[in-house]
């Protein structure tokens, strides 16, 4: 194997952002990663800083310039996620849930309805019998919402026979989505849309508009109303649109993807060398080489950093899976050097913790908190400590990861 | 709207009037419910009224067994005596809330010596419980080998050196409360949950006739009068007493907290005894879907609205168990259950050695006539302790009926379904229906009636435990079901791995629709129902929940977001613009 001048750890949404971005700048990009994160459970929806707690994060912002803008947008789109409108700030989409609630999001998943253009409209809401959407009662949710109330939008449920079997009506989103990928399953729901009764503006479909983003796009094109599903629950089709994108988009732009487990990222000189594991696949246990390194590791949900709880006279509490010059730190405080023999004491400090826990980082995304910070290595996503966890902010730090990565 | 329940009456009565009812009982928990069913059923005319939900305290967050006691062999053979025939009466009246747990007690000495004067100890305790196990058909309990022990429970520390088994029986303590609150309401009673005594009424002569009330949901208030009060608050019980003005001794509790932890699945087939750090013991026990951890015992100085489990009691019930089971650690903790015994007054001993009895406190001691107070009891003797309580009321009131609750079945206990008639008759799949029958016995027949009348009805709505939506909306027009929490302690909806994420949003707003409220209103029911949830667990999080957690806190976010009731943007939000 070459050695590749950047190396990236982690392929969600920031890892794959600073791929994008590296290899836009001309590195030679490897990319290692080793199962799926937070990124492949996304609801779809994308956002900078967390819809319900916007102001609970000190520093949420990106100090962005213009460029940066640009190629957020065109790898947004490269990825299948739309804006309405480029313009900042003001051009958000609107989704909704299966749960009924309708919010904003700076953008979403190309398969999503975006509401914003149908304000005042009415949208029939597929009454699929599924176990697990409830049209009569989403439709009924929906109409009520502030959104909605404002400005005057319908929604109806209309009966849409798109069951085959008494089966699929328990199967999970993802797997009923998966269907839909099939051409004659796509051309009959096609055709059940077609045949419906009433009149609407739109149709709002739940998770279900296929694990491949072109299932959308050829029912678009058969189809004259908008539709679109609702945000994904965790483990939906949209993280595995996600997943599919990214591969492509990795593919398309020549970054060398290795699939194994980084156990180890050490400097040496004015390099760095990583360690991976053996893998499944029958791969040795190897090194790479790099001149840089972007750890996209993810937070606690991904595995990026471990929490444990184990037994007495093992120092216990939250921990960097891989060996690295790097340290953790939660609200500001670096951790380690004990202080507590059971770990951190998660009912005083709240579940949240478990989203602000992460490597110390400075505003560009360089390990502070060590004795011998080393240049070269950058964090981006929810790795980094005290960082909302939102796919642009994973995005944002990403491209700017990797663009600081290759230019310095 | 269905089913309506219409609030009391608001009027408060002119002096002289006859009162609005025989008997006000305060506090829907076991003893309450047990009373107002006894006294309905002896033809008395009841009003309850519970702060809370039914079951709420001690009796919805117990370990969830009407054991025999044998902890109180030796010190209060009494208890033991009529806990274990109380569960034999509890058993005919509700045949499909029971369920066996056979309990293994291993011995770990250091020598074989050591161990045979444990076993040979523990074999003569266990003849001795033996004589009382007859009494609710428990099995003798058995000695057994190191080698019998791990082959039934492969999962044990290595070294046991034996063991001995005993036999007891676990419960909802939840349905019992309901199938009690819907057998008086049957009878004839008025049943008010949520709603909270705010004043005890009294006459000139300091005598008690009534009780001022306010109901927490809709915020109405009133009064209701009656020839007796019954006050069956549990630990909250010196509180309700403080509300017609006795003084702070007159019904005195000493509040123990007790908590359980449970784990996403059936760890072992037996319950395991081991010893804590202080020498308690605690036990891991199959219940129901999950496992259970428990118990602690401690003085309890908290609110009693608000009971949590800490870290550090969740700790000292894993180390204890980790020591016969090691495997534990490896386990995966997915919520807590804390709940406060009232337990009787008495300064001086520990917790574990204060006994068990209970009592009822005639307050015409206090000068306050026509209150009595319910203080101490357990779970396995609630009926029990019901049926002493109706007694002394019937006898006040000059009726001369008998008590029939030992004999009379519980709602859903009279008649017995196969789980596999549900089945074939409502398209249910085996596990869905066999939790429906356990939890409503002949009664799983009304909810199925329910589907096959509105086939929407089968959906699963909670994935987890299973529950349908036909068994949530059965739980409102019958079983008083008023937010999503109360769905969930009847039917356990959103107790399992994903901790109601899945479900929440859904049943609040069922229970929304059926209750008159705004759908957005359902939203703000699960959104309290997760944050309570959430709160319980954040003490027992090991490694795997964590991630869990941490994935379920953006998908939360995703689907609910900040205040669902109104999916408002604050000002400053950088959406805000866009939004208007």
């Amino acid at each position: 194997m070459s050695k590749p001048a950047l190396v990236i750890v982690g392929a969600g949404m920031a890892g794959t952002a600073a791929a994008y971005a590296a290899v836009s700048a001309g590195a030679a990009v490897t990319l290692v990663y080793d199962r799926a994160g937070a990124t492949a459970l996304t609801s779809g929806a994308l956002d900078l800083e967390p819809w319900d707690a916007p102001l609970s994060f000190e520093h949420a912002k990106h100090e962005r310039d213009a460029g940066r803008d640009a190629e957020l947008t065109a790898f947004l789109a490269a990825l299948g996620f739309y804006r309405r409108g480029a313009a900042e700030p003001k051009s958000t989409c609107v989704v909704a849930t299966a749960s009924g609630v309708v919010r904003s999001a700076f953008g979403a998943d190309q398969a999503l309805l975006d509401l914003s253009p149908l304000a005042g409209k009415r949208i029939a809401v597929a009454d699929v019998e599924r176990d697990d959407w409830d049209a009569p009662l989403l439709a009924k949710t929906l109409a009520v919402s502030a959104w909605a109330e404002r400005t005057g939008t319908s929604f109806v449920p209309v009966a849409l026979g798109l069951l085959r079997s008494g089966h699929e009506r328990r199967i999970a989103p993802y797997d009923f989505a998966a269907l839909h990928d099939e051409e004659a399953r796509r051309r009959s729901l096609a055709e059940a849309i077609e045949a419906a009764p009433g009149v609407a503006d739109a149709w709002l479909f739940g998770p279900w508009l296929g694990l491949e983003p072109s299932t959308v796009t050829a029912l678009r094109a058969v189809v004259p109303l908008p539709l679109g599903e609702t945000l994904s629950p965790l483990g939906g089709p949209a993280g595995a649109r996600f997943e599919g994108a990214r591969d492509r988009l990795l593919q398309a732009h020549g970054v060398a993807v290795v699939h194994a487990r980084v156990t180890r990222v050490e400097a040496r000189g004015p390099r760095f060398a990583l360690a991976l594991d053996a893998d499944a696949g029958g791969a040795e246990a190897r090194e790479l080489e790099a001149a840089a390194v972007v750890l996209a590791t993810g937070g606690v949900g991904a595995g990026g950093v471990t929490f444990t709880w184990s037994r007495p006279g093992v120092v216990s509490g939250f921990e960097l899976p891989i060996s690295a010059p790097v340290a953790l730190a939660l609200d500001g405080e670096t951790l380690g050097g004990g202080g507590s023999l059971y770990g951190p004491s998660l009912e005083v400090l709240g579940l949240g913790a478990l989203e602000r826990v992460g490597i110390a980082c400075d505003r560009l995304g360089r390990p502070v908190g060590t004795n011998s910070p080393q240049s070269g290595l950058f964090v981006a996503g929810d790795a980094v400590a005290g960082r909302p966890r939102t796919m642009l902010e994973a995005a944002l730090a990403g491209l700017a990861a990797g663009n600081v990565a290759v230019r310095g | 709207m269905e089913d309506a329940f219409p609030a009391p009456a608001g009027g408060a009565q002119a002096a002289g009037d006859a009162p609005d009812v025989d008997v006000i009982v305060i506090g829907g928990g076991v003893n309450g419910t047990g009373v107002a069913r006894d006294a309905a059923l002896r033809g008395l005319k009841v009003a309850l009224f519970e702060r809370h939900d039914l079951a709420f305290g001690a009796s919805g967050n117990s370990s969830g067994m009407i054991h025999g006691g044998p902890r109180y062999l030796t010190t209060d053979p009494d208890v033991t005596y009529s806990s274990c025939l109380d569960s034999g009466h509890i058993q005919r009246i509700a045949p499909h809330l029971l369920f066996r747990i056979p309990f293994l007690v291993p011995v770990f000495a250091e020598t074989e010596l050591h161990a045979e004067a444990t076993l040979a100890t523990y074999d003569a305790f266990f003849d001795v419980y033996d004589r009382y196990q007859p009494l609710k058909r428990g099995k003798p309990h058995l000695r057994l080998t190191g080698d019998e022990m791990t082959a039934l429970e492969p999962g044990l520390a290595a070294g046991a050196r034996g063991g001995v088994t005993f036999d007891e029986w676990g419960i909802d303590g939840a349905r019992l409360c309901v199938a009690n609150a819907v057998d008086a309401i049957e009878h004839g009673s008025e049943v008010h949950v949520h709603t909270t005594v705010t004043e005890l009424l009294r006459r000139e002569d300091g005598s008690v006739h009534g009780v001022r009330f306010r109901q927490r949901i809709d915020g109405t208030s009133g009064t209701r009068t009656a020839r007796l009060v019954v006050n069956a608050t549990g630990a909250w019980a010196p509180i309700t007493a403080a509300l017609g003005g006795l003084p702070g001794d007159a019904a005195r509790v000493r509040p123990g907290k007790g908590v359980h932890v449970f784990l996403d699945r059936r760890l072992t087939n037996y319950a395991v005894m081991a010893n804590a750090i202080d020498g308690r013991q605690v036990f891991l026990m199959p219940w129901q879907n999950v496992s259970v951890l428990g118990t602690t015992d401690d003085d309890y100085y908290g609110d009693l609205d608000r009971v949590v489990a800490t870290g550090d009691e969740v700790r000292y019930l894993f180390e204890a168990v980790a020591r016969v089971f090691p495997s534990i650690w490896q386990a995966r903790a997915i919520g807590t259950w804390g709940g406060v015994r009232p337990t009787l007054y008495e300064w001086g001993p520990n917790e574990d050695a204060l006994s068990r009895e209970h009592g009822i406190v005639d307050h015409a001691a206090h000068g306050a006539d026509g209150l009595y107070s319910m203080l101490g009891g357990k779970l396995a003797s609630y009926r029990q302790f019901a049926e002493e309580m109706t007694d002394v009321v019937a006898k006040r009131l000059g009726v001369a009926a008998r008590c029939q609750t030992h004999v009379a079945p519980l709602p859903g206990g009279d008649e017995t379904v196969d789980p596999m008639q549900l089945v074939v008759a409502g398209g249910m799949e085996a596990v869905t229906a066999t939790r429906l029958e356990y939890r409503h016995g002949g009664r799983a027949l009304r909810v199925l009636e329910r589907m096959l009348k509105e086939p929407r009805e089968a959906a699963v709505v909670c994935p987890c435990e299973p529950v349908t939506e036909a068994e949530i909306r059965y739980t409102v027009a019958h079983e008083l079901a008023r937010t999503v929490d109360d769905v969930s302690r009847r039917t356990r909806l959103g107790l399992g791995v994903c901790g109601g994420a899945r479900c929440a949003a859904r049943c609040g707003r069922i229970v929304a629709e059926m209750t008159g409220r705004s759908p957005r209103d359902g939203l703000t029911l699960a959104h309290g129902f997760l944050a309570g949830a959430a709160r319980k667990r954040a003490a027992a999080v090991g490694p795997d929940q964590a991630r869990q957690e941490a994935l379920a806190l953006a998908s939360l976010r995703a689907e609910l977001g900040r205040a669902p009731s109104g999916a408002e943007p604050r000002q400053e939000d950088p959406d805000y613009e866009a939004w208007r």
